[in-house]
């Protein structure tokens, strides 16, 4: 058995935001990471994209810090920072030298209690995301999650993609988003989780003098509507690609609400899609050669997800890789895993997770993203003992739930994007 | 200064040996219960002939394909089943097998590695396979700007020398590479003459050195030389223009740069700030002058490659196609800025700083502490190069790093890709 070698402390400080550390003195390198649980998930539809923007903004200026400032006193002092956006939540982090970790608790808290969102700045931020909305339409990789998404979600929080539309990114302004930070940034909906070289008890003052009268109210939006699901879909999108096709085959799953569901999910796509030796892999491309790349993921998102298989192939081998991937998913539905497979997975999925803790900056985005997604520290502390557990059934019952073997093909939202060609049965 | 706990940001101890003819660097790391391990051939793309292009990254992709004992599959299945995560990496310079796992499972992970690096069996159906995968990812290249644009920078960087090679070859080299190719390329470059092994993990240092003496022993090499490691350094600059068309992009790529000299340069330092100041950070000058003030770009920056016997300095920058030549102009500028005016005491620090602070952090896990050792060792002579890399870097004053620029960044080889017309 594979051990988990760590466990997270947690604090709730003075403001009443959770703090969540994490001590790993092999190196002297520590990482702050603040999850706010807000996303694109969040959005009204008219500023799809705003949490993404004001990811942007936040690096834009505090009422301490002008423009710039904030990068170059993390960077002066050695460290890194950066930020990103999804459905459920907006993370910023800077990992530093040990010795400087308070720089960045004290950046962060700036950030998320100060920024100014300057007028025009925000002008100037609005062309850069414009680029940043450019390169992924460029890109066939962003083109087919942005129509996943899109047509597996029909409705509801998931279904707009998180950097928004060119006609919201050009709309959103000022007041909206300064409406958005005050309403959707503070504690309640906050963490901060600190790993790496650190000394808890310091740690613990810093991030209490950081954010000390940070008592801005929290409010809940609207979600848009409740999520609703597409089914039975074939959508190809023409665009020129190097000579393959990018093919994405999604079911609705899960979220991370379903906590009991997940783990046996994680199983079933590293059995299926995870690995050399996973099984998609090995029969469909390495001995059948219907694709040149297939592999599974589960994106736990925190109310609904999906569990997805993206393949790239020639655009003549599409129906062939469709109705082998079919066939195997009923395959893996009827039959419960075998021993060697389950063991096989079991050991992956561990090394994986340990592997991810090695670093400041994985250990905090693994326990910040968990504890945004499920409200506790649970899930992730005692992930590697309920795997040991985890029963070939359970796997089998988990993943036929997700899939639905007797309506297969009804349930499959299939998506591609490359050079034209014709798609039978395309709706 | 605030008191850090205790963790270590010093440099990586190692224990240098000979095993079964090849160099070894164990470093143990007491505690962790984890391993990271990498056979490093000290042979890559640049040693190729005219005509083998692609061979050695081809060979060594083939190398967990199989072997005379175990199949392909069952090599996967054997290395996953104990946790192990393994793969192969290909290079101008080197190529190498690697494995991630826990201390437990290594002896019998090594086994299988080690199996796979002495016996590929080079199985003809295998490497159909392999070919079928490598012009896929060939082909997906085109797909992604700036892998495209900076591979075609790298051929035009280095024509007519081993550099100028993109390591994976081309699609006519993926066609025309045979099993007898890799087979042949096995015999002469890998074998232990030619063998460097970095580990990084909780081991006790005699029982692994015993381990791998064992896995290395009676290698079954042939008795021909060792065909040596290519050793003149690239033509003299000659810089070039390229002009590249995709259609239906919604944004042009721009890939540029400067010949630079490798690490054992006394001017390597210096650029190192160099590069740091000019575009690396989100407080380097292209960003904070083509983003922050003329919101040009969204990706864009620098970044210093090296290899063995030279480098180059990177920019880089992707903006919509209208706004093609002031991104041009102004990646130029900003490099042209070093090469005339004196970093101010703060630029000079934060590029110090950000270097060093990336230098620490690239050592947190086993497997980047093992790339740290293998890359000083192949690429300095002697790993322990790196623990001197930081006084070198603390050393540098702004008068260097100008006059370092004026020397080397001299004029540019750019690739500029573009939307089609009409």
């Amino acid at each position: 058995m594979i051990r988990q070698h760590h466990t997270t402390h947690r604090h709730t400080l003075g403001c009443g935001m959770p703090l969540l550390l994490l001590e790993n003195h092999e190196a002297a390198v520590a990482t702050a990471d603040i999850w706010v649980r807000t996303g694109a998930a969040d959005e009204p539809e008219d500023l799809s994209g705003i949490s993404h923007f004001l990811e942007h903004m936040l690096f834009k200026g505090t009422e301490k810090w002008g423009l710039g400032e904030i990068e170059r006193a993390i960077e002066s002092v050695g460290g890194v920072s950066n930020a990103g956006t999804s459905y459920d939540f907006t993370h910023y982090y800077v990992t530093l030298p040990a010795a400087r970790i308070r720089t960045g608790i004290e950046m962060l808290a700036e950030m998320v209690r100060h920024s100014t969102l300057d007028a025009a700045e925000l002008e100037k931020e609005r062309l850069v995301i414009l680029e940043e909305y450019r390169r992924k339409q460029d890109n066939p990789i962003g083109v087919l999650y942005e129509l996943l998404y899109g047509e597996l979600f029909e409705a509801g929080p998931y279904h707009l993609p998180v950097i928004g539309s060119e006609e919201t990114i050009r709309a959103i302004d000022r007041p909206a988003m300064l409406d958005y930070y005050h309403r959707r940034y503070g504690p309640e909906g906050a963490v901060l989780v600190v790993a790496g070289d650190i000394e808890p008890e310091r740690a613990i003052e810093w991030a209490e003098a950081a954010f000390a009268g940070f008592d801005r109210r929290r409010e809940e939006l609207t979600r848009r509507h409740p999520v609703r699901y597409g089914r039975g879909k074939r959508v190809h999108e023409r665009k020129p690609t190097g000579g393959e096709v990018y093919v994405a085959y999604a079911f609705p799953a899960p979220g991370m609400q379903a906590t009991e569901e997940v783990l046996p999910l994680d199983m079933a796509q590293f059995i299926l899609g995870s690995g050399r030796a996973a099984r998609l892999h090995q029969e469909l491309k390495e001995k059948r050669g219907l694709c040149s790349s297939i592999s599974s993921y589960y994106p736990t998102h925190a109310h609904d997800s999906l569990f997805v298989f993206v393949a790239t192939c020639q655009p003549g081998q599409r129906e062939g890789l469709r109705e082998a991937l079919l066939e195997e998913l009923r395959r893996f539905a009827a039959e419960p895993p075998t021993p060697p497979a389950m063991k096989r997975a079991r050991r992956l999925l561990a090394s994986s997770h340990l592997f991810s803790m090695e670093t400041s900056s994985g250990a905090a985005s693994n326990i910040g993203y968990y504890y945004t997604l499920s409200g506790s520290t649970e899930f992730f502390d005692s992930y590697l003992e309920k795997l040991e557990a985890l029963t070939a059934e359970q796997v089998s019952a988990a993943t036929a739930r997700v899939i639905h073997p007797e309506r297969l093909e009804e349930s499959l939202v299939e998506i591609s994007v490359g050079p034209n060609g014709e798609l039978k049965g395309e709706g | 200064m605030e008191a850090a706990h205790g963790g270590s940001s010093g440099p990586v101890r190692f224990e240098r040996m000979k095993i079964g003819g090849a160099d070894a660097l164990l470093a143990p790391r007491p505690g962790t219960g984890l391993l990271a391990l990498a056979a490093i051939i000290r042979r890559g793309s640049a040693d190729e002939r005219e005509g083998e292009h692609g061979l050695a990254s081809f060979t060594a992709s083939m190398l967990l394909r199989g072997t005379q004992r175990r199949s392909s599959e069952q090599i996967a299945f054997d290395l996953e089943s104990l946790g192990a995560i393994a793969g192969e990496g290909d290079g101008m310079d080197t190529c190498s097998l690697n494995v991630r796992c826990s201390a437990e499972a290594a002896p019998r992970a090594l086994e299988i590695l080690f199996e796979s690096l002495r016996e590929p069996a080079f199985d003809a159906r295998e490497h159909e396979v392999h070919r079928q995968e490598l012009l896929a990812h060939l082909r997906m290249i085109e797909d992604e700007k700036f892998s495209y644009t900076y591979r075609e920078y790298v051929k035009a960087m280095f024509t007519g020398h081993g550099y100028g090679h993109a390591s994976e070859g081309e699609l006519a080299d993926a066609e025309r590479i045979t099993p007898a190719d890799c087979r042949r390329w096995h015999a002469e470059m890998i074998r232990p003459e030619t063998l460097l092994i970095a580990a990084v993990g909780d081991f006790e240092v005699g029982a692994l050195r015993d381990l791998l003496a064992g896995l290395l022993a009676d290698w079954p090499v042939n008795d021909g030389p060792v065909r040596p490691r290519i050793a003149t350094q690239p033509p003299a600059d000659h810089p070039r223009e390229l002009e590249l068309r995709k259609p239906e992009l919604n944004q042009g790529f721009i890939v540029g740069g400067f010949r630079t000299p490798p690490i054992t340069d006394p001017d390597y330092a210096a650029l190192r700030l160099g590069s740091a100041a000019l575009g690396e950070g989100f407080a380097g000058r292209i960003f904070t002058e083509l983003r922050e003030k003329r919101s040009l770009a969204y990706a864009l920056g620098a970044t210093l490659r090296s290899y063995r016997l030279t480098g180059h300095q990177v920019l880089y920058i992707g903006t919509k196609p209208e706004s093609i030549e002031e991104a041009r102009a102004g990646l130029l500028r900003e490099a042209d800025y070093l090469k005339h005016n004196l970093l101010s005491d703060e630029e000079l620090n934060r590029a110090r700083e950000y270097v060093l602070g990336k230098f620490v952090m690239g050592q947190q896990s086993h497997a980047q502490r093992v790339s740290h050792l293998a890359w000083w060792e192949d690429a300095a002579g002697d790993a322990a190069e790196g623990w001197r890399y930081p006084e070198r870097l603390r050393g540098v004053t702004a008068a260097q790093v100008r006059e370092a620029a004026r020397k080397w960044w001299v004029e540019p080889t750019m690739a500029v890709l573009r939307p089609e017309a009409g």
